[in-house]
């Protein structure tokens, strides 16, 4: 005969059982807005790079021609205090377009064309996070430990390597870290705690996320996705335009060259 | 209301053109939302025109206006423009060819029409600019810019009573100083002297003070022999235009009538200047020079002319008449040279016998024995002189100047030696050695322009032949 056993179920217990259920939710909610802002940075900073490969390199060359157009007219009216002051501005104007080009580190670094994340890495993005984001835990160890797996996430999600972040879920799911055994009053202290960091980092994620949203840069790449739709390329229209007043200026300059030489 | 729209249209093209923002980011921005806002091509045809109308930079406006007919081939306006922009370039083929297409897109635009019809009349079609410049008219019956170009293309195709009738009609349609100005043109090239006369006073009465409008009735004036006051006009239109080679040289043709040859010397030689080119102005100038007497370079202005192809056949003649001038004037200096040489010649024949005098009367009349060689030296040089007449006929015989170039070698060291040494022997035989001397060098020098004027007479005679040769 089996022996029936009364189960009884302390306040805490109780008590526990409910923030934990309410952990969930706050878990689920952090690992989705984690996975919400990570592809809104990923996609701006793509889409920058693009703008700056297609786009702010033609600037750059733009006014690299219009600053030896200045100087040629600067130089044929040695003078001419207007010339010269043009001359100084069209530079230091130059030199300000080639040094912001630069700042972004173009050159060195390969970059994506485009950042679009797959179902499938999102859905193991927002698995690792629920799991493994540093404000789910609150002993400080533990924090630093997920905090550098958080950020390691984070970069293979910006690389779109799904390898990566299969393995970081494997390490994981297999280190004690995974495993709890405590009693119920810690317990529920602990799922109070969580909760408490979890909403403050929910917040700080609204708020990135709102400051990324202002940028100049994603107001462009929404005007761009915008105009795709009715199927209008406008980076490629930018492009054109620059590579037209670049080759009218540069006409310009030529003509300016042989007139001076003429002259003389 | 409709130019200034234009203006603020341009003014943000200008803006656009100008912007260089802080960031390129934001660049990128605000040149976003200009495409978002309008064509591309709308944007570099706006670009385009501001260069065209505020700077007049017109290659430049060219490749703008290129560029919007890259983005939208069916702009028509795009290609109004680069027509335009070719015209004022001076590319006529390339301007009619655009504003031939901007037709073909926009078949009722009358500045089209008209560019082609100007564009026909810089590459010399002046019936089928007439035929465009009806169409015009037909579209837009009082457009005066239509009716200015046909009465532009009748004048040069040469019919000038149907320049004279579209002028006419202008004139009904509005009385403008320039318009009258344009009727009397039409007189002129008529010959309606009196006229044109009255439309240029009209005209220049109602404040048209173009150099052109005092030019045409100072010519006109001339024409119908009030040549004092076609004089006058021709001055004030020197005065507002001094570029003008045509008033210099009608003034010129002004001042032959009152025998003011050397006036009109200078307005002929400022019209050469002006347009080195053209033939009419170098024979004008030479029949001038033949009334100065100078025939050499009337010569020179009559050749000029013929090489610069003139369609004249009395020109020869002229230069003919010209050349015997000439002729007769070398022969004249010649017989006059060769009378000095003898007077001369005779001179120092006197200066030698009395020279000789002296040496017989005098017993010590030198001092050293270099001073006796040096003094026979001289009297060596003072009979050479004397065979210079024979030395003048046997280069008339054979052309010879070694001689004379000999005798020049010899007496400039001698010249040179005497004037530096004034202590030669007494006064009387210094003071005759010089004369001696004096006489020998123009002995010289006359023989030296006979040399020149035997040059001279050769030229002509080689001429002549020359002439013979074309002429008969």
């Amino acid at each position: 005969m089996q022996e029936s056993v009364e189960v009884i179920i302390t306040p805490e217990e109780e008590e526990f059982a409910r923030k934990l259920e309410e952990l969930s939710t706050f878990t689920e909610l952090l690992a989705n807005n984690e996975l919400e802002l990570e592809t809104l940075r990923n996609s701006v900073f793509a889409f920058e790079r693009q703008y700056l490969r297609l786009v702010g390199l033609r600037y750059v060359k733009l006014d690299e021609v219009r600053a030896e157009i200045a100087d040629e007219l600067a130089k044929a009216n040695p003078n001419d205090s207007a010339a010269q002051q043009q001359f100084e501005s069209a530079r230091t104007t130059a030199h300000k377009s080639a040094s912001e080009f630069e700042s972004h580190g173009l050159s060195e670094s390969q970059g994506k064309v485009n950042f679009i994340p797959s179902p499938e890495l999102k859905k193991l993005y927002r698995q690792l996070a629920t799991k493994i984001h540093p404000d789910t835990t609150t002993e400080e160890t533990k924090k630093r430990h997920q905090n550098d797996l958080m950020s390691e996430i984070n970069e293979a999600y910006a690389a779109c390597d799904l390898t990566r972040l299969r393995e970081i879920l494997r390490g994981w799911e297999s280190s004690p870290d995974s495993i709890v055994g405590e009693d119920v009053a810690a317990k529920l202290i602990r799922a109070i705690r969580s909760i408490a960091q979890i909403s403050a980092r929910l917040k700080a994620i609204e708020k990135e996320a709102e400051a990324i949203r202002q940028s100049e840069m994603f107001k462009m790449m929404e005007q761009v996705r915008l105009a795709e739709k009715s199927g209008r390329d406008l980076l490629q229209e930018l492009v054109d335009k620059l590579d037209a007043e670049i080759e009218i200026e540069l006409a310009r300059l030529e003509s300016m060259k042989q007139g001076f030489s003429d002259g003389k | 209301m409709e130019n200034e729209r234009n203006e603020k249209e341009l003014g943000k093209s200008v803006a656009v053109i100008k912007d260089i923002s802080t960031s390129i980011v934001t660049r990128g921005l605000n040149d976003i939302a200009f495409l978002t806002n309008h064509k591309s091509a709308e944007y570099f045809l706006d670009a385009g025109q501001c260069l065209f109308y505020e700077s007049e930079n017109y290659h430049h406006a060219n490749l703008y206006f290129s560029q919007a007919i890259r983005l939208d081939p069916h702009n028509w306006k795009a290609y109004q423009m680069r027509g335009e922009s070719y015209y004022l370039m001076g590319e006529f083929d390339l301007s009619l060819s655009d504003y031939q297409h901007s037709l073909t897109l926009n078949s009722q635009d009358v500045e089209s029409l008209l560019g082609c019809a100007q564009s026909h009349i810089k590459l010399n079609n002046y019936e089928t600019a007439m035929a465009f410049c009806m169409n015009a008219i037909d579209i837009s019956p009082t457009d005066m810019c239509a009716f200015k170009t046909l009465a532009l293309a009748c004048h040069m195709m040469g019919s000038y009573s149907r320049e004279w009738q579209v002028c006419d009609k202008i004139l009904q349609l509005r009385q403008l100083p320039m318009d009258f100005f344009g009727r009397g043109i039409a007189c002129f090239s008529l010959g309606s002297y009196k006229e044109a006369i009255s439309d240029f006073d009209e005209s220049i009465r109602r404040g048209y003070n173009h150099f052109y409008a005092y030019h045409l009735r100072g010519s006109a004036l001339r024409r119908l022999e009030q040549r004092d006051h076609g004089i006058e006009d021709l001055t004030t239109a020197i005065l507002l235009n001094s570029n003008y080679s045509n008033s210099y040289a009608e003034r010129g043709v002004a001042y032959t009538h009152f025998d003011q040859y050397s006036k009109a010397l200078f307005d002929f030689s400022e019209a050469v200047r002006m347009s080195p080119d053209n033939p009419h102005y170098y024979r004008m100038r030479a029949m001038c020079l033949v009334r100065l007497n100078e025939y050499s370079l009337a010569i020179h202005d009559y050749k000029r002319a013929i090489d610069l192809n003139i369609q004249d056949a009395k020109i020869h003649e002229e230069l003919k008449v010209a050349y015997s001038h000439l002729n007769r004037e070398s022969v004249c200096s010649l017989n006059q040279i060769e009378s000095e040489i003898i007077d001369k010649l005779k001179k120092l024949n006197e200066i030698e016998i009395q020279f000789r005098q002296f040496v017989s009367q005098s017993e010590t009349p030198l001092g050293s024995e270099q001073q006796r060689d040096f003094l026979s030296k001289i009297l060596q040089i003072g009979y050479d002189a004397f065979c210079l007449k024979n030395d003048a006929v046997l280069y008339f015989a054979d052309h010879d100047t070694k001689i004379l170039r000999e005798y020049d070698t010899n007496l400039r060291p001698v010249m040179d030696k005497l004037k530096g040494n004034r202590k030669f022997g007494s006064i009387s035989a210094y003071e005759l050695l010089v004369k001696l001397l004096n006489v020998t060098e123009e002995g010289y020098g006359s023989v030296s322009s006979m040399e020149s004027v035997c040059r001279e007479m050769d030229k002509i005679r080689e001429n002549l032949k020359k002439m013979a040769q074309y002429t008969y």
